[in-house]
């Protein structure tokens, strides 16, 4: 049996996601109002919150989505207007529904306060709605009735096979696929469901009525059950040319006649088709006051759906996904919204459905099992060509194909892009903003560069904290913007990008800057530098990164930061990354990141030296010379001319202590970091291949020029050569 | 009641060593060692384990032991080790692995005063088998990466 906790760990990971998402939504929505797309995702997300909540029993988190799911649904069909005042609200919500999401219970103390508080003004927004809702009702009835009815109404009869699950189809999947033709009416009989204890879950004992309204004919209606049609009863009709679902008489007379059938109601329906239509022609269009009670009936249809829908978990999204289904039909008068609503529902369920959820433990060992397999990959080429037996060889070639290409799958698995972590900064740098009152741009760029999992989630806390310096310290007052001549909203930008085998961050603002004056006096004063001590502007910046240097006092003391930043270097560090602070007074400061990619794929150019194998990233490769060995020697000054080009040069061999005498032909691999260019001379140049870079462990580290290591093809070991590390030390 | 613990006995040189059982992973034969250049000398290089790569110490140099050549008999013994809360795994060198044993807990004499033969921090206890000493390593000073 399933395990319970597991699923409700599941749906708190679930609702975790969606309320990011959600909240990428709503800042979407704050710089553009009439984003459709950002509109129908919130609603989607309320939804589902609300569906799954109900599911484990958050009651409330039910309770209020399905109050919040009313607005974006009348929002998204154009019944309000988003403003900011519902934007507001909506963020408040979410912070909210995180609380409600902590404890299935009934809501308490400050959680409840803000709870009923919440409801209340949603509840008043609602009623605001319905007014507005029913007098446009009435108006886009009276003006065009024609288009409204212009899609013909069909009923369908559909009663399963009872063994129809055992061939692996989900007759809700069908209702689905109808549902998604029109819009609709889904009655559910569900009479044959025997009691709980006799239930056997394996058989459909539920048969459905369904009233459909949709542009497509009677053979695509069919076409839906083409592959159950054999074992089922079907029956599709057309009952009308005109949308009956408009007619709050027949909307209301349904249920009289399918709800009590216990076959299918056609020659009922018809009946009253003909009658309705009759009366169509007859009178023209009333304004419908149907909003309110489609509504009730709907939910009465819930009601009397959930008792048999205990079957299984699906069943029950679906009841509430019909649900959703049915909605449209109370708003009928403006079908062109609706339409909308439904097209961007589409992709949206191909895009749950094309995404699992996966421990990330589980990914680990994959990427373990299949590094070992490469292993075993290269042991076994090389027992096969040993054998000189074709088959085997063949065999082995196939298997090489196949392994690398798990391999790369798996490691693909393993990168997640940063944009997971930047949306929830988003929403912290606009809260943050406001609360500071400062107007803030948060502009960001290369979001999807990957990393490691493990270290986008050790990144969360330092990067918080540094966006948290910026904009509380980094940032000048409007006011002093103006004067200084600069745009009076400020800019805060997030950039990554890969450099090498690292990942760089760069947190940049055009604020203030850091007062290196006042730093060097804060730090004399807290005694961590002598008065005397000569630094650099350099120095001088990172001072602020010193354990002692930040205070409560200093955070006034100064425009510049100082609140915890010794924690964020040491979190970095951690993690193997470096920190770096550039800052000009008056212009603003960037913090620089740099991380390694501890388990990303690189492309790299593998060298030898005497025996051993190296690595260099072929992204700072320039270019690959043969180099004599004598050239070396005769060299100046550390000086190869490579190209007509002088450029300076590290001969490994040497720096590696190597045994033994150099090869007469060696090579020179061109290497740059920023401006710089150097040589590194090395024996010879192997194969470009896809290297793994892992990191080499903490007994390793403080090692200057090898940033990780890579289990090659054989199973040896290579080391990744950290140039940007060379350069800096070899090159000035 | 009796608490028994288990050790690993191996060899370094003409000494016998123990490592508490717990703190050992898997005893591998000796992979192909990527050396580490300008490494300090006790870290052999790195081999891969399985897919991880892992850094083999050779510990005849915290002994002040002359290193000793691989053999059919050297193995690796790789050891968990905690370091700042974390688990850190590392190899080790060794010249020969012998067998597990019990120890009763009496059996575990305190670590003797060996004068400057060993670093005394190194030595968790002593175990008395026959005539014979093995040296319970204290693994988290013997392997931690610093000195």
């Amino acid at each position: 049996m399933m395990d319970m906790d597991n699923l409700v760990q599941g749906f708190m990971d679930e609702a975790a996601e969606l309320i990011s998402s959600m909240e990428e939504s709503l800042l979407a929505l704050e710089a553009n109002q009439s984003d459709q797309e950002a509109i129908a995702a919130v609603f989607r997300v309320m939804h589902t919150l609300k569906g799954s909540g109900a599911m484990f029993g958050f009651n409330s988190v039910t309770s209020f989505t399905h109050l919040l799911e009313n607005i974006y649904e009348s929002i998204r069909s154009g019944k309000i207007e988003l403003n900011e005042e519902i934007l507001n609200l909506t963020f408040e919500s979410v912070d909210l529904i995180k609380n409600l999401l902590i404890n299935p219970e009934e809501p308490q103390g400050e959680v409840k306060k803000e709870y009923d508080r919440l409801i209340a003004i949603f509840e008043d927004v609602v009623q605001n709605k319905k007014t507005e809702k029913l007098e446009e009702t009435i108006i886009s009835s009276n003006k065009i009735p024609a288009e409204a009815l212009k899609n013909p109404t069909y009923y369908i009869y559909f009663a399963p096979n009872e063994d129809i699950m055992k061939n692996g189809t989900n007759p809700l999947y069908l209702i689905d696929e109808l549902m998604s033709l029109g819009e609709g009416v889904i009655f559910v009989h569900v009479e044959d469901v025997p009691e709980f204890l006799y239930l056997e879950p394996q058989k459909c004992l539920t048969s459905w009525d369904i009233v459909l309204s949709s542009e497509v004919d009677l053979s695509e209606i069919l076409d839906v059950f083409i592959f159950v049609e054999d074992d089922s009863k079907i029956d599709v009709q057309k009952i009308s040319e005109h949308n009956l679902l408009t007619e709050k008489s027949f909307v209301d007379q349904l249920p009289k006649y399918v709800g009590t059938a216990y076959d299918s109601a056609i020659v009922e329906l018809q009946g009253l088709a003909e009658e309705i239509e009759k009366n169509i022609e007859k009178t023209a269009p009333e304004p419908k006051h149907i909003k309110a009670e489609p509504l009730s009936q709907a939910t009465q249809q819930t009601h009397e759906e959930s008792e048999p829908m205990k079957q299984s978990a699906e069943h029950q999204s679906e009841q509430i996904r019909s649900e959703e289904k049915k909605q449209p039909e109370k708003e009928k008068p403006s079908p062109a919204p609706v339409q909308l609503g439904k097209r961007k529902e589409v992709p949206h369920r191909s895009k749950v459905s094309s995404s699992i959820r996966v421990s990330s433990e589980k990914v680990e060992t994959l990427i373990n099992l299949v590094s070992e397999m490469v292993t075993t990959q290269a042991r076994l080429n090389l027992l096969a060509s040993e054998q000189q037996n074709p088959e085997i060889i063949e065999v082995a070639e196939i298997m090489e194909k196949l392994t690398r290409q798990l391999r790369d799958n798996a490691f693909e698995i393993s990168l997640i892009p940063i944009s997971s972590l930047v949306t929830r900064f988003q929403r912290l740098i606009r809260d943050l903003s406001k609360e500071l009152n400062k107007d803030v741009r948060f502009v960001t760029e290369g979001t999807d560069t990957e990393l490691d999992k493990t270290i986008i989630e050790s990144l969360s806390d330092p990067l918080m904290h540094i966006f948290r310096n910026a904009i509380d310290h980094g940032f000048e007052s409007k006011e002093e913007r103006i004067e200084a001549g600069k745009p009076e909203q400020g800019q805060l930008k997030f950039k990554a990008y890969y450099s090498g085998t690292s990942v760089y961050i760069d947190i940049s603002d055009d604020g203030g800057g850091i007062n290196t004056t006042k730093v060097r006096q804060i730090a004399i004063k807290k005694g961590l530098i002598y008065e005397s001590q000569q630094m650099s502007k350099q120095q001088l910046n990172e001072l602020i990164m010193l354990p002692g240097f930040s205070t409560s006092e200093s955070i006034t003391d100064i425009s510049g930061r100082g609140v915890g930043m010794d924690v964020v270097k040491k979190n970095i560090n951690k993690i193997q990354g470096e920190i770096e602070i550039f800052s000009e007074e008056g212009k603003g400061t960037t913090f620089s990141l740099k991380l390694p990619l501890t388990l990303s794929i690189i492309d790299g150019l593998v060298v030898r030296i005497n025996d051993i194998e190296y690595i260099i990233p072929i992204l700072v490769i320039k270019k690959i010379k043969p180099i004599k060995h004598s050239d070396i020697q005769k060299s100046f000054n550390n000086m190869l001319t490579v190209d007509g080009e002088q450029i300076p040069f590290l001969y490994l061999r040497d720096k590696f202590q190597v045994a033994g005498d150099a090869p007469e032909q060696e090579e020179i691999v061109v290497v740059h970091y920023a401006s710089i260019t150097m040589g590194i001379i090395i024996d010879r140049v192997i194969k470009e291949s896809q290297v793994v870079v892992k990191s080499i462990g903490k007994h390793f580290h403080g090692q200057d020029i090898v940033s990780g290591a890579s289990i090659m093809g054989d199973g040896t070991v290579a080391l990744v050569l950290d140039t940007n590390k060379i350069i800096d030390k070899y090159s000035r | 009641m009796e608490k028994l613990s288990s050790y690993l006995t191996f060899k370094l040189g003409n000494e016998d060593f123990a490592a508490n059982i717990a703190n050992v992973l898997h005893i591998l034969g000796v992979p192909p060692i990527t050396e580490l250049p300008n490494s300090p000398a006790y870290i052999k290089g790195a081999i891969n384990l399985r897919g991880k790569v892992l850094t083999v110490i050779d510990p005849h140099y915290k002994f002040q032991m002359p290193s000793q050549p691989i053999t059919k008999n050297s193995c690796v013994v790789v050891l968990e080790l905690e370091n700042e809360n974390e688990k850190l795994e590392v190899g080790a060198l060794v010249d020969s692995v012998h067998e597990v044993v019990e120890v009763n807990e009496e059996e575990l004499l305190p670590p003797p005063n060996l004068g400057s033969k060993f670093k005394s921090n190194f030595i968790e206890n002593v175990i008395k088998k026959g005539e014979e000493f093995i040296l319970v390593l204290n693994i988290q000073e013997v392997f931690s990466s610093d000195e």
